[in-house]
């Protein structure tokens, strides 16, 4: 390279000029990252060691001169806060005004750090013509402004000008009452701490060597401190290049332009400015359109290796500037395997972090916790699966997790106690406990970090992580604990959450060395050989800023406090700087936004294509897309495949094998694969516990509330008169039915929710059966949820045969005179009409009756068990709509015939059933799909077959 | 000065709109250097926001270079410049709008809108950091489950969705009626309903007059079907006295009997429940009742006589007097129950949005509304820092009321100061009603508004997108088929006299939308290729049992050989689809052909879709997302055999299914690094997490998978930034929202486009293929999709509220909201015929369509085409094949040898993935911070760690308050830390020794580095100096080891080569306050 980086410049300058005594030179520089390369530039010049020079940031050496103490964000805003609500009667709640805290602060410290007088800022000219009288100071211009602002005022009033004006007038009040409060207790904010020094400029010692160096725009306090420190011998060093200098339009140098003006600066600033940037006329800046986000980072990886392979690479002059910094970890994670060291140096969202999360799982779960009756209390178990799950907690304690994620599931639980958890010493009893007051609730969520964090297997950025929170909750611990902010949960976590979202992680990569990783504030003043840039898009580079302000943007104008148009200034300077010494620039950018945006070329790279002589070279990526379609699965009989279809072989006689049900069946007959994969290769469905009642469960629960409720009148003859009692036990059976399947106290169930629907629902289902069955009574029940029947049918297999055995649940058989009625409960769609027997096992037909099929295998079962019986059996099957309906029928109609006997077909229908498991234990026949894609809506496995 | 400063275009296809408007722009920004500035130019999305600025930079670059070009020349002469005035203009204005760029104010109305919001948050009572959300489906969620955890608390509320459930389970539909809640919510975040809000809400908040209005509704229904039932019963009780049934009667159920057999089975289906032919003349006739064959005629004479007749008679009577309010009744009383539920829901919500500080996007009108309204224009220019003068609005036809509403006072302001403001739309185009368009604002609304001194309305008519024979061929389909589809809306209209004049002459907006339609060629594309059109009309084939659809595609890929023969590339020829549904169709027939030995050699059938190549397609994906499941959870087996499959899918071979569904054998199928890593895996962040997933099961190798992999990770970080990161939530959220996650792909793709008309809206093709261009005309009329007419009645006592949710139908022809249904069906004629505008519009040179044939009543889009086109073709000069249903138009163009395309990459891309937690170097502030053992339970911090930290900042013992103070302010410490630190401080001072360190008399360095002139930089805890004397003190923490005395004898040794003769150096051992000296 042959331009020295600016550093190196100064270093070699404080070398030559203090040689003896370079300890005693103050650098001061806009920012800290900025002495960390200079004094590594600085060592590389000497041959003896020497104490370092002090180095400070210009905030640090400010501070040095004043005995107020700049304090936290969150302090000031409370203390603001105490101010606001004695001037503005009906004030918000402070978690609703830290929004407007910040902003007004942010005004303060603007006001400050431009030395504006506030009392005159803060008036209220609409009634006043006495303008001139008052601004003196102003430029023709700037009053001009201010009196076209006010004079919006002298039509109508309406009631947002009526607020705008009443907050308006009590500013100046609040401020200054805020400001005095402040330096009583000897603390500031920083435009103060500016606003102090700049008014009470310091003494100096004249034989002490100050340089200033790379500053760019100067507040109004900062430029009154170092004009009068040069005026008292201090240096001052700028970093410019002639590209945007002697160009009017160039935002970027704007300031430095005007600073030129001013006798102070005017020599510091000498012609001719180096030309740097055009000087590289010849060299391109590559810029890069990419689709996406993480194809930008991809491709960056690439394009470094590429270079790497061209020899010329060195990381320790390369930088990554990331605009938007939630790249880091995509970055991270795409660098090529040769690249050993990567320094960071930039600011990470904290919300971003996993930690963050926990703490977010964590407020949430007391949120949705619940006071018992016993001062106990019970958390929600989608909470608590989740704090379960989450990281940080799986490392900590792997086995309770999993054991009481298994525990939950297992038990339907929906409400957890922290009995019922399975529990280590410290962090279960910790985060399972019912906090309320503010202070409680930080001390909660600091025990849970310190605890989590502490082992050696938590790695040290997200040790850092949850130190910057355990950090900032003591600080709003103190600050709440001072001022008895009295907030109840929701209004910490609203309160919280708004702190949260503007904190970074300051990431400071030390010590020096290996490629180097930046935000854009973070290079001020550093020069890299090999400069790669993501996301120059607008609203990122320049980046859309927040910007907000009390103060209208013709006020601040009139005013002189700083606009946007001073952002986009400072960082067009941060942007063309950057290509200053640069030999290989590329830019990247995304090229398809979101819904918020995005997608557009940030204006700096515009202002290149359109106005410089260097060539943008641009290239997008893109990639071809071949993407893979589904085959069709088909499984075939080979001999593992058997063996696996083996397991329902059965010997006579003995009822307690493997044995395919009804479903099994109807299941095979929907489609041969799902069959295959439910009952062969036994990949079930995992049934995620849900406070939702699926129709599964609403099924199920269903069943057990018949059951329960006829439970007691098994096997007796239940007459019309019974039904009085036995409505009145509705209740209780539906009850039962619930407590079983969420494994909870019967006594102490407490439904909520969707829940007390699903057990309305229920009831009004199970009454409207009595009824039924009141109108059928009397009748014997004998037998309810009977898994007792099965039977064996004999099938080909190989030369000969073997027995595959069935079996079934009935949900109900009664008696009544001479026929027995074989009962299933439907909810669902289904009817009662069946083309025919063969209809039942036909898979092609479209509707394809599953109940009846059912049903009647039911029978069957029944009849095959039962030989002795003589009189008739009936298929029946009771369905939702039609229990409503007034036409009640239960019959199964085949060929719209009424079954009232089912004896007579079931030779046919076992016929049938026969050949359906001769074709299942076919060896021809493979396990393939269903053509009939509807089937596969419900199924399970649908993501296997990309249906 | 020009009185007519508001200029509205009226454009159609093709006719140079944005063109028109750039050159507006242009024209009003070179006035003066900075006076772009004052001009809001409101596009209608992001895409077109981006595309019209870079357009302006563009155009502005061209003429600056002094290029020749026709706007320039246009421009140069209206602006009345000189050429090398005009150009230095240019380039002025182009160097202020790219230093200034962020006053270039090309915008959505939405961000525009957002913009004004934000700067009156304060005033407006506004939370003031409310986020803005978009996702509202999402939030609707949410909302709908809080409102379900009031069951049980509420007892209304209770009961209303006990019903609305049991209702489900009682019609046998799944009792879950949260979907249906949601569903209909949608409707809270209409502007229909939201102009309405209020009044709604407080009806909501009065439980007993919702109830008794119910009551109202349930009692007009009831009596009238019990009346009705009455009468049927007499029937029967007096045919069964004489011993008839229905069967004796002429035609049976169909005939007079079987009307008292309707009668009978409430409730009744309206358009029924009128008398049919083979009924009506029993009113009046005997012989009316009765077949001529009957043997019992006489009996049956002697009971009609007698009674049945004058029964009939009454019945019928008292039936047309009723009906129309039962039915009103009937219709409105469908959606009562889910229409207090959603009141509910409204309130939830605002109680939603209040708690979380967020903003719905369809909120912003209102508030907007409210500033507007109050507000003069030069206030809110103050408070919002923006101040336009001139207006300039594309798409209008798609602007809602609302919008429009709120941009009227601020153009009003703007015209009444003599400004120039422009509007630009084609009515025939609009296809976003569903969206609150409102294509009448358009149409004449706003001329009425602003007045005719004002307005000044002008048309675009050339077309310079089309080739002659399409703009001929759109020419005469579209005026022909305005016609007819107006004759066909007058032909539905069952009313009567002046309802029905009224009525019919909304007839004439489908004419007067379309009287503009003819399009002009402009003379300089008159010597390009002609153009050429083919519209099949296809039959199903019923032999071989294929529908018309399934021949459609199996055309396709022939067609796409065809055109590439014709020298038509890939990427010029799009697909226009109705929805997302037939995007799939073709894209995974196209694929499928592709892949099969159907696909021929040097021709592409590559497709890209932004809509239908859905993430969820990708196998990588996939397998990440089942990953994440199965880590998630490991008993979910599912999860496992579908990362199995789709593992074994990524590496290209499944040979053995069967072996990997085998739930035992799993490990042999998948990466070891899986089953050892595991652990470690759920331990990670999401994002790490993913690129670790990459690397272990090789993805970064999958070539074609690049792109959604890229996506995904997209994705996956943007969820991060947005929701609580944990893999759970992740994974719900994803469940949920994946049919809305798509592959981000850059526009120069080697491809065919796949896309829905309303995608394509601004967009041009060289060959456009309509493959299923069969919507129906009206509303779903297989009722499929229900749609929501929110109507506010004026007859009591449905209009007791303001605004009821009516389902679209057929049967709302009886009822009170007759007129609402006509509207709504010409609303829904426009839409449809809009679409076909829309679609048959994008094509330059080739236009294709294909829809079933014909049927017997003009139904659908298609119906229209072939009705048009069979009655025209001649005169068009285009050939009708009759065989294959098919109009022909033109000359397809020559075939061309194609040459094969080569892409080459320009960079050898390679999808880098690798851990990076070994090499990053960052200074951690944490590392000693917390305790590494977890005994030390109730402090979590290390004591001596903070001692050393606090040492560092103190030279001389007075500092130490202020010290202490700092590290409180940073959060570091407590105020009960702070006073234990202290006392442990004072405690050390005690010691003599220590205490002389801190002397006055020392220059003392504390973290002071020293610089060697290679090599590391040392920082000593604390130095003194006084003369050639140095003394070096460095903290420690812990029990004493012997390499803390070789760290402080290297920093005497240091201390010595700077030059200091006395050198002596101590350890502080600060837990127990001990030094050595060294
Ligand atoms: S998705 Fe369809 S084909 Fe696949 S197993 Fe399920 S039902 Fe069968």
């Amino acid at each position: 390279m042959t331009v020295l980086p600016f550093l190196k410049q100064i270093a070699q300058h404080v070398q030559s000029k203090y040689d003896d005594r370079i300890d005693e030179v103050t650098l001061v520089f806009p920012n800290q990252r900025a002495g960390l390369f200079f004094r590594k530039y600085l060592a590389e010049e000497l041959s003896v060691p020497i104490w370092s020079p002090a180095i400070l940031s210009m905030e640090d050496f400010v501070r040095q001169y004043c005995r107020l103490q700049a304090t936290d964000k969150f302090t000031l805003i409370v203390e603001l806060y105490q101010v606001y609500r004695k001037h503005i009667s009906g004030a918000e709640s402070f978690e609703r005004f830290y929004y407007w805290g910040e902003m007004l602060l942010g005004d303060f410290e603007d006001i400050d750090k431009y030395l504006i007088d506030a009392k005159y800022l803060f008036t209220d000219l609409s009634n006043q013509k006495a303008l001139d009288d008052y601004f003196d100071y102003l430029t023709h211009e700037q009053k001009k402004i201010i009196v076209e602002f006010w004079s919006t005022f002298s039509d109508q009033s309406s009631e947002e000008k009526k607020n705008f004006q009443m907050i308006w007038g009590k500013l100046y009040d609040i401020y200054s009452e805020f400001t005095t409060t402040l330096k009583n207790k000897n603390s500031a904010y920083t435009g103060l701490v500016y606003k102090e020094v700049a008014n009470n400029l310091p003494k100096i010692n004249k034989n002490q060597p100050i340089i200033f160096a790379g500053f760019n725009a100067l507040t109004t306090s900062e430029e009154r401190i170092i004009t009068h420190f040069i005026e008292e011998g201090a240096e001052i060093k700028w970093d410019v290049d002639a590209y945007y200098m002697y160009d009017e339009r160039q935002e970027a140098g704007s300031f430095l332009r005007e600073y030129k003006k001013k006798k102070v600066f005017a020599k510091s600033l000498e012609e001719p400015y180096p030309t740097n940037i055009e000087d590289k006329n010849s060299t391109p800046i590559y810029l890069n359109a990419v689709a996406q986000k993480t194809g930008q980072v991809k491709l960056l990886g690439t394009i470094i290796s590429e270079i790497q392979k061209q020899g010329n690479f060195n990381p320790e002059k390369t930088v990554i500037v990331l605009p938007d910094e939630n790249l880091l970890f995509p970055v991270l994670n795409s660098l090529p395997e040769s690249i050993k060291k990567i320094n960071v140096t930039m600011g990470f969202p904290l919300v971003n972090t996993p930690i963050y999360s926990l703490v977010e799982l964590l407020l949430e779960l007391q949120q949705q916790s619940k006071e018992q009756s016993k001062g106990r209390c019970t958390f929600y178990y989608k909470n608590t699966l989740r704090v379960f799950k989450h990281p940080l907690i799986q490392q900590y304690i792997p086995q309770q997790a999993l054991a009481n994620i298994k525990n939950i599931e297992s038990h339907n639980w929906i409400r957890i106690n922290v009995d019922q958890l399975q529990a280590d010493e410290l962090i279960i009893p910790t985060v399972f406990q019912k906090v309320e007051n503010t202070s409680d609730i930080i001390v909660y969520l600091q025990k849970v970090i310190g605890l989590v964090t502490v082992t050696d297997e938590v790695s040290l950025i997200e040790k850092e992580y949850a130190y910057q929170f355990y950090t900032q909750l003591n600080r709003i611990k103190e600050v709440v604990e001072q001022f008895r902010l009295d907030l109840d949960l929701a209004a910490f976590i609203r309160l919280f959450s708004q702190m949260m979202q503007s904190l970074r992680l300051p990431f400071t990569g030390e010590p020096l060395n290996g490629l180097q990783i930046m935000g854009v504030l973070e290079t001020r003043n550093l020069d890299f050989e090999n400069v790669f840039i993501l996301s120059m898009n607008e609203g990122s580079f320049p980046s859309a800023g927040k910007g907000h302000s009390f103060v209208p943007y013709n006020i601040r104008k009139g005013y002189g406090l700083p606009t946007f148009d001073q952002q986009d200034a400072i960082y067009a300077y941060l942007f063309y700087r950057l290509l200053h010494k640069a030999e290989i620039v590329h830019l990247f950018y995304t090229t398809e936004g979101g819904v918020t945006g995005g997608g557009e070329l940030s204006r700096f790279v515009q202002q290149l294509k359109y106005e410089s002589k260097r060539p943008v070279e641009l290239t997008t990526l893109s990639h071809t897309i071949a993407i893979k379609t589904q085959k069709p699965i088909v499984i075939e009989k080979s001999e593992s495949v058997f063996e696996a279809l083996k397991k329902y072989q059965v010997s006579p006689d003995d009822a307690s094998q493997k044995r395919l049900t009804p479903s099994a069946l109807n299941l095979y007959l929907d489609c041969r694969l799902r069959f295959y994969f439910r009952y062969v290769a036994e990949i079930y469905e995992y049934n995620e516990l849900q406070d939702q009642i699926d129709p599964m469960v609403f099924g199920n629960l269903l069943h057990h509330a018949m059951e329960n409720l006829y439970t007691q009148k098994r096997n007796v003859v239940i007459e019309k008169e019974d039904f009085k009692e036995l409505k009145l036990l509705i209740d209780d059976a539906v009850k039962e039915a619930f407590a079983t399947h969420y494994t909870e106290d019967i006594h102490n169930m407490e439904l909520e929710g969707k829940r007390i629907l699903a057990f309305e629902v229920i009831k009004k289902y199970v009454a409207q059966v009595l009824k039924r069955d009141s109108d059928y009574a009397p009748f014997e029940i004998v037998g309810l949820e009977s898994k007792d029947y099965t039977i064996n049918v004999d099938v080909e297999w190989g030369e000969g045969t073997i027995l595959i055995g069935l079996k079934g649940i009935i949900d109900r058989i009664d008696l009544k005179g001479e026929r027995i009625r074989v009962i299933d409960y439907k909810t669902g769609k289904d009817n009662r009409k069946v083309e025919s027997v063969q209809s039942l096992f036909d898979r092609d037909a479209s509707k394809r009756n599953k109940a009846a099929m059912q049903t009647i295998l039911y029978s069957l079962l029944y009849v095959r068990n039962n030989q002795a019986f003589k009189g008739a059996v009936l298929p029946g099957v009771f369905n939702t709509k039609e229990a409503f309906s007034k036409k009640f029928d239960y019959h199964l109609e085949i060929e719209k015939e009424q079954v009232v006997n089912v004896k007579p077909i079931l030779a046919e229908f076992e016929g049938y059933l026969k050949d359906l498991l001769s074709e299942m234990y076919s060896p021809f026949v493979p396990f393939d799909q269903t053509e009939d894609e509807k089937k596969c809506e419900n199924c399970p496995y649908k993501g296997i077959c990309g249906r | 000065m020009d009185n007519k400063s508001f200029v509205v275009y009226r454009s159609s296809a093709g006719s140079g709109k944005t063109y028109t408007l750039a050159k507006e722009y242009l024209k009003l920004a070179l006035t003066r250097p900075t006076y772009f500035k004052h001009i809001l130019a409101v596009t209608f999305t992001n895409k077109a926001t981006a595309e019209m600025k870079s357009r302006i930079v563009d155009y502005l670059s061209i003429f600056s270079k002094g290029e020749s070009h026709s706007m320039g020349h246009e421009l140069m002469n209206e602006l009345n410049l000189s050429e090398e005035d005009f150009q230095k203009q240019c380039g002025e204005v182009l160097s202020m709008i790219l230093h200034n760029y962020s006053q270039f104010s090309i915008a959505t109305i939405d961000a525009f809108f957002q913009k004004v919001i934000r700067s009156f948050s304060k005033e407006v009572g506004l939370h003031g950091g409310f986020q803005l959300e978009l996702d509202q489906n999402e939030v609707l969620d949410k909302v709908v489950d809080d409102m379900f955890e009031e069951v049980g608390k509420d007892e209304v509320l209770t009961k209303w969705l006990i019903n609305f459930a049991s209702k489900k389970v009682e019609d046998s539909k799944s009792w879950d009626i949260k979907q249906d809640i949601v569903r209909f919510a949608k409707e809270l975040f209409s502007e229909g309903y939201k102009g309405k809000e209020k009044e709604l809400v407080a009806i909501a908040s009065d439980k007993v007059f919702f109830k008794s209005f119910l009551a109202e509704l349930n009692k007009i229904t009831s009596d009238f079907e019990f009346s009705v039932k009455k009468y049927g019963q007499e029937a029967f009780a007096i045919m069964d006295e004489h011993e008839l049934n229905v069967g004796d009667f002429f035609r049976k159920i169909q005939g007079p009997a079987g009307y008292f057999q309707k009668l009978q089975n409430p409730p009744f289906d309206v358009t029924k429940l009128q008398l049919n032919s083979y009924q009506r003349p029993a009113l009046d006739t005997v012989e009316a009742w009765y077949t001529k064959k009957s043997n019992i005629k006489e009996r049956i004479a002697a009971v009609v006589e007698d009674k049945l007749m004058l029964l009939l008679n009454e019945s019928v009577q008292f039936v047309n007097d009723g009906l129309r309010a039962y039915a009103t009744a009937q219709v409105a009383q469908k959606n009562m129950y889910a229409f207090g539920i959603l009141l509910d829901v409204t309130s939830k919500l605002i109680e939603y949005k209040e708690r979380e500080g967020i903003m719905l996007i369809s909120d912003a009108n209102t508030f907007l509304k409210k500033i507007v309204e109050d507000n003069d224009t030069p206030f809110i220019y103050e408070k919002t820092g923006a101040f336009y003068k001139n207006y300039l609005i594309d798409e209008f036809q798609d602007t809602s009321g609302f919008q429009w509403g709120n941009f009227f006072p601020l153009v009003q302001n703007s015209l009444s100061e003599g400004y120039k403001n422009l509007l630009v739309g084609d009515v025939k185009q609009s296809i976003y009603r569903w969206r609150g368009g409102d294509w009448q604002l358009l149409q004449h609304k706003v001329e009425d508004q602003i007045g005719s001194e004002y307005a000044d309305i002008r048309r675009l008519n050339n077309n310079f997108r089309s080739a002659k024979n399409v703009i001929e061929v759109n020419n005469t389909l579209f005026n022909k088929g305005a016609k007819l589809l107006s004759e066909l809306f007058i032909d539905k209209i069952e009313l009567e006299g002046e309802e029905k004049e009224e009525v019919e002459k909304n007839a004439l907006l489908i004419e007067q939308a379309y009287e503009d339609v003819a399009q002009l060629q402009p003379e300089l594309n008159k010597e390009k290729y002609e153009g050429y059109l083919s519209f099949s009309f296809v039959k199903d084939n019923v032999e071989e049992e294929k529908k018309w659809s399934d021949i459609v595609l199996d055309r396709i890929p022939l067609l796409l050989e065809n055109l590439q023969d014709r020298g038509v590339k890939v990427n010029e020829i799009a697909f226009l689809v109705r929805g997302g549904k037939h995007e799939k169709l073709i894209a995974d027939y196209l694929i499928d052909y592709k892949n099969s030995d159907k696909a021929k050699k040097g021709y592409s059938y590559n497709i890209v879709s932004n809509e239908s190549l859905m993430l969820g397609a990708s196998h990588a994906v996939q397998l990440l997302i089942h990953t994440l499941q199965y880590l998630n959870n490991n008993n979910d087996q599912i999860a496992l055999a579908n990362l199995v499959y789709f593992y074994q899918a990524s590496k290209g071979d499944i040979t053995v299914p069967d072996k990997i569904f085998n739930a035992h054998a799993i490990e042999h199928f998948l990466p070891n690094d899986f089953f050892l890593q595991q652990l470690h895996l759920k331990k990670l962040p999401l994002v790490d997490l993913i690129e670790m997933l990459i690397r272990i099961f090789g993805l970064q190798k999958q070539e074609g998978e690049y792109t959604y992999i890229q996506s995904f990770q997209d994705v996956v970080l943007e969820y991060g930034m947005n929701h609580t990161g944990d893999t759970t939530s992740f994974l719900q959220w994803w469940d949920e929202f994946n049919h809305k996650q798509f592959v981000k792909l850059p526009e120069q793709a080697n491809a065919a486009r796949v896309m829905t008309i309303h995608k394509s809206k601004g967009l041009q093709f060289k060959a456009v293929i309509v493959p299923f261009c069969n919507w129906d005309i009206d509303h779903d009329s297989r009722g499929l999709k229900e749609t929501r007419m929110w109507i506010d009645s004026d007859s009591p006592p449905f209009n007791a509220i303001p605004f009821l949710p009516i389902n679209y139908g057929a049967n709302l022809k009886k009822t009170e909201f007759e007129k609402a249904y006509y509207n709504e069906m010409l609303q829904a004629y426009m839409d449809n015929f809009n679409l076909l505008y829309v679609a048959l519009t994008r094509a330059e040179d080739y236009l294709f369509t294909f829809s079933g044939e014909q049927g017997k009543e003009i139904t659908c889009v298609s119906d229209l085409m072939f009705e048009v086109l069979k009655h025209n073709y001649k005169a068009l000069n285009g050939s009708w094949n009759e065989e294959s249903n098919v109009f022909r138009f033109g000359q397809l163009g020559e075939k061309e040898e194609v040459e094969a395309i080569i892409v080459k990459d320009e960079i050898p891309f390679q999808y880098i993935s690798n851990s990076w937690q070994n090499k990053m170097a960052v200074k951690f502030s944490s590392e000693t911070f917390f305790n590494t053992t977890a005994d030390q339970q109730q402090s979590s911090i290390n004591y001596g760690n903070l001692i050393h930290d606090l040492m560092a900042r103190i030279i001389t013992t007075d500092q130490l308050p202020k010290a202490l103070d700092a590290m409180k302010f940073e959060g570091m410490i407590t105020e009960k830390d702070k006073v234990e630190l202290s006392s442990a401080v004072i405690k050390m001072f005690k010691n003599e020794e220590v205490l002389n360190w801190f002397d006055k008399k020392w220059q003392v360095k504390t973290e002071v580095p020293v610089l060697p002139k290679s090599g590391e930089m040392y920082r000593m805890d604390r130095v003194m100096i006084s003369d050639e004397k140095a003394v070096v003190v460095d903290y420690k923490t812990g029990v004493p080891r012997e390499k803390d005395k070789e760290q402080v004898k290297r920093y005497i040794r240091l201390l010595t080569e700077m030059g200091y003769s006395q050198v002596s150096g101590y350890l502080f051992y600060v837990e127990k306050a001990e030094v050595v000296s060294v």
